[in-house]
């Protein structure tokens, strides 16, 4: 099943001043990395780059203000920027490397998996 | 620096037969003969960190599950995962920890983590059991230089040093940074195990099937082939190190891999860690034993299925498992410090991200390899001298599988 990230009743879905993302939360800014590597290979090569275009101008702003919360345990708004700037990670993979969505010539969806001891 | 490295490791140089990655035959000799007798990978001492700390691994060709603990007086322990009562398995999770007892599931048997059989449920309606004697299955268990070994064999004479020998003691003392924490990318691959092996033994595809990903940083102007600078050969072991391009410098245009590495002093792009974190890695005899001037990183590789990579940057392991003759299990697991910034976790997902695209590229050709040789329009391997781990492996699988002990099998690789 499809992940998305969900943003509680009552609460922004990103920081003030970050909100022309706002449409990128629900699919990008979900927990683990191993689900944003799933979305960034599940999706096509036109949707990647509007997100990279997107974020990766606002990334280093992002990192700077997010230094102010404690990296395991940012209320929701930050940890949602946090999840965002972290696909861009993954995003820039078919874009600064690749130059497709997925690696080429290998076959999708695939059995890899990444496993994490602790999920960002 | 060594050159014509497979005279070095006294083989022949001509063709290589592709049978034994086709063969179901030649797949139950590596089960009886290597699999079944061999000092197997199981993890690191930090997996079980603490008393009460355990973990369970599967050796698939043997039919095993293996279940690991670190049991008062800190001794660390290896059992069958297999009940006394009636043969279900006892823990039914991967790891865990803070436990000093296992309870089956099926009728409640009870055992220590030192493998003792502590209780049995409703122990009145049996008919005398002594449960001294209904401890778990113990297995062989040694650990080296914080690596945990196992030995299927009961009546196994070859103890874990002696086994590793030469191999054990060339790479003895690496400090290893952030040992106790790891990310793992794990796949099953339509394939038999040693197109994995190989896949991970030579440099010689890096700059084609890697050409985006790593090519350019492990080849370059001053050698387009990136050749290897090194090699070593113990027993059934052996160890190689690559080229890596000194030159090498993200394009203008990969603003994001910029953004990932800024502030970051690192050896190469598959650094985990900040230069000054390894320094004393670097610095370790046997890595970059050639103490080459263009070096990337040692392929360590243990026989049978064991590799521990060493970068300037960090390290990383890949255990291969065969499953059937053509269906495998592939692990690899980089250890990587733990994050204490968004800046650190962008740079690790950036990292880790890169790998599993190297990795994918690695995956999907196997399966393609795997079919290209099952369809037996080729019966043998035209293998050049970086390809010399490839040669050296099917060779010493040669050798184990026809040899009637352990102790003959490495006396023949000696
Ligand atoms: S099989 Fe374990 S208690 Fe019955
Ligand atoms: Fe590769």
């Amino acid at each position: 099943m499809r992940n998305m990230a969900t943003v509680p009743a009552g609460e922004r879905a990103l920081p003030a001043g970050f909100e022309a993302l706002e449409e990128f939360v629900a699919y990008w800014a979900v927990p683990g990395q191993n689900e944003r590597r799933y979305q960034r290979c599940d999706t096509t090569m036109d949707e990647i780059q509007r997100f990279y275009d997107a974020v990766y101008p606002r990334a280093d702003e992002a990192m700077a203000y997010l230094d102010k919360f404690p990296l395991r345990d940012m209320p929701g708004p930050e940890a949602r920027l946090m999840r965002l700037v972290l696909s861009l990670a993954q995003a820039s993979m078919s874009v600064e490397i690749q130059g497709a969505a997925r690696v080429p010539n290998a076959p999708w969806p695939d059995t890899v998996k990444i496993l994490t001891t602790e999920t960002l | 620096m060594r050159s014509n490295f497979t005279e070095a490791a006294g083989l022949e140089k001509g063709l290589v037969s592709m049978e034994p990655y086709r063969s179901a035959a030649y797949f139950e000799l590596e089960r009886d003969k290597v699999f079944a007798r061999t000092w197997l990978i199981m993890g690191r001492t930090e997996d079980v960190a603490n008393v009460g700390d355990y973990i369970v691994k599967e050796v698939e060709i043997c039919g095993a599950s293996i279940l690991i603990t670190r049991a008062a007086g800190d001794k660390i322990r290896a059992f069958h995962n297999v009940c006394s009562h009636r043969g279900n398995q006892v823990v039914w999770e991967d790891k865990g920890s803070r436990k000093t007892m296992f309870r089956c599931p099926y009728h409640n048997w009870t055992y220590g983590n030192d493998g003792r059989l502590l209780a049995i449920s409703d122990e009145k309606m049996f008919f005398g059991v002594d449960k001294s004697k209904c401890g778990l299955e113990p297995i062989q268990c040694d650990v080296w230089d914080g690596w945990i070994f196992i030995n299927l064999n009961p009546d196994n004479k070859v103890g874990l040093h002696d086994y590793l020998g030469e191999m054990g003691v060339f790479l003895s003392d690496i400090p290893y940074p952030n040992p106790g924490r790891s990310i793992k990318i794990q796949a099953h691959l339509k394939c038999n195990w040693k197109f994995l092996i190989d896949a991970f033994s030579e440099s010689y595809h890096i700059p084609v099937l890697h050409s985006k990903t790593i090519g350019p940083s492990f080849s370059g102007p001053s050698d387009p082939a990136g050749h290897l600078q090194n090699a070593e050969f113990f027993g059934p072991h052996h160890s190689i190190s690559l080229f890596g391009n000194p030159d090498y410098a993200p394009t203008e245009a990969q603003l994001v891999e910029r953004l990932a590495y800024k502030g970051m002093a690192s050896e190469n792009v598959l650094a985990a860690n900040q230069s000054e974190e390894t320094e004393a890695l670097r610095a370790h005899r046997s890595v970059n034993p050639g103490k080459s001037e263009t070096w990337s990183m040692d392929i360590n590789e243990f026989f049978p299925n064991f590799h521990l990579d060493v970068a300037g940057g960090g390290f990383w392991t890949h255990e291969i498992w065969p499953i059937t003759p053509d269906y495998s299990r592939y692990e690899m697991r980089f250890f990587v410090p733990k994050p204490e910034s968004v800046r650190a976790a962008f740079h690790q997902e950036h990292y880790i991200a890169r790998l599993a695209d190297v990795v994918l590229e690695d995956l999907a050709n196997v399966e393609r390899t795997q079919k290209g040789v099952a369809s037996r329009a080729k019966n043998f391997m035209i293998l050049q001298d970086n390809e010399v781990l490839i040669r050296r492996m099917m060779d010493t699988l040669d050798k184990f599988t026809v040899s009637d002990t352990l102790e003959k099998a490495l006396e023949e690789c000696a």
